[in-house]
């Protein structure tokens, strides 16, 4: 479910109950942008309990600072700002980075890819052949530079526009689809690279 | 936008479709209300990290213990007993001190290098005693001698430069 369109002006009422105090209004507001912050996160961690302990900090702090957001951008642009420097920071300890890479599965131990094929109709072989290639594709995007893979991943989520993803990596819109258009045509060298035409 | 392109804004879609845990609004609220800190991103890593890391520490250590253990004397090795309390004497004696050959042959046992201790200590072995050989000049001769470098003038009649084509 896409939250690209939550009411901005229930956001800025919002706000401003919270900082009257209100700790019900500041719980509003978490439960509307958990899912584009925990998104954010995992795009730039990787992994879901990681992601989850991002999205954490990144509230809390949203709740500290909220003195100082002054209503230039939206309050979901400022929070997944905060969020992205959170979630880099993270990134950066080495112990995750190197986790990151390592785990091939996903943490609960299934597969980024699911068997959503199932019911078409497709034999085991189209099956076992589309799941190759969608895991050739998870490793090609692994494989990207970090910026293209975030921009990329960013744009995927389904809750960030551009702008929103170029307000997070400190970039213009137009970098962010660049980044985007650059990402897809590196993991199409990289499928080809491995044999997959 | 061909079918490679759109499947691969799907797997870029399943990397990040993972849901936020359950509770995160009341786990955030808890924070809060307990006035908790933003964790540092530098924390313990989870065990699984550690273990390895702990593996390999051990037996590293176990290496360095059993190549430890594994040195052993000789058997006919005398042990040799430690200069405690002794002052530094340095490996040949001052202008005023005797060598230690001499201190041998002047029935000093104290003054006497360790090396020839442990030789005096096995009842085998005689002591090996070095005379002195008697040099009365010692001449070196340089091994290159220098002499005046002569570089004489080069005579160039005419320099020819051809034209680039």
């Amino acid at each position: 479910m896409s939250n690209l369109h939550v009411n901005a002006g229930d956001d800025v009422e919002l706000v401003a109950r919270a900082r009257e105090g209100d700790a019900t209004a500041f719980d509003q507001l978490v439960e509307r942008h958990q899912a584009a912050v925990h998104r954010a996160a995992l795009a730039a961690v990787g992994s879901p309990a990681d992601a989850d302990d991002v999205a954490q900090d990144a509230f809390l702090q949203a709740y500290r600072r909220l003195h100082s957001f002054r209503g230039e951008s939206s309050f979901k642009t400022w929070l997944l700002t905060i969020t992205w420097n959170q979630a880099i920071n993270h990134r950066r300890s080495a112990g995750r980075w190197w986790r990151r890479f390592v785990s091939i599965e996903a943490e609960d131990g299934t597969p980024f890819e699911s068997l959503r094929f199932a019911a078409t109709g497709a034999t085991p072989e189209d099956l076992a052949a589309h799941g190759q290639l969608r895991d050739a594709v998870r490793q090609g995007i692994r494989a990207l530079p970090a910026t293209l893979r975030d921009a990329l991943l960013l744009a995927q989520t389904g809750e960030h526009s551009y702008e929103e993803i170029g307000a997070m990596v400190k970039a213009p819109a137009g970098t962010i689809k660049w980044r985007v258009f650059e990402a897809r045509k590196r993991v199409r060298q990289y499928l080809a690279a491995h044999g997959h035409k | 936008m061909d079918e490679l392109d759109k499947l691969i804004d799907e797997v870029a879609r399943d990397m990040t479709s993972a849901p936020p845990r359950d509770g995160l609004t009341r786990r955030v609220s808890m924070r809060i209300a307990a006035g908790d800190g933003v964790r540092s991103a530098w924390r313990l890593p989870r065990p699984w990290v550690l273990v390895p890391i702990a593996s390999a520490c051990v037996l590293l250590l176990a290496v360095f213990v059993a190549r430890q253990g594994s040195v052993q004397l000789k058997p006919d090795a005398v042990p040799v007993a430690p200069d405690v309390g002794r002052p530094f004497e340095g490996r040949r004696g001052g202008a005023d001190s005797p060598a230690p050959q001499e201190a041998a042959r002047a029935g000093d046992p104290e003054r006497v290098a360790p090396r020839n201790r442990q030789a005096q200590a096995s009842p085998e072995l005689p002591a090996p005693t070095l005379e002195p050989i008697p040099v009365d000049r010692l001449e070196l001769q340089p091994i290159v001698e220098m002499t005046a470098i002569d570089i004489r003038p080069i005579d160039i009649d005419r320099i020819e430069i051809t034209a680039m084509p």
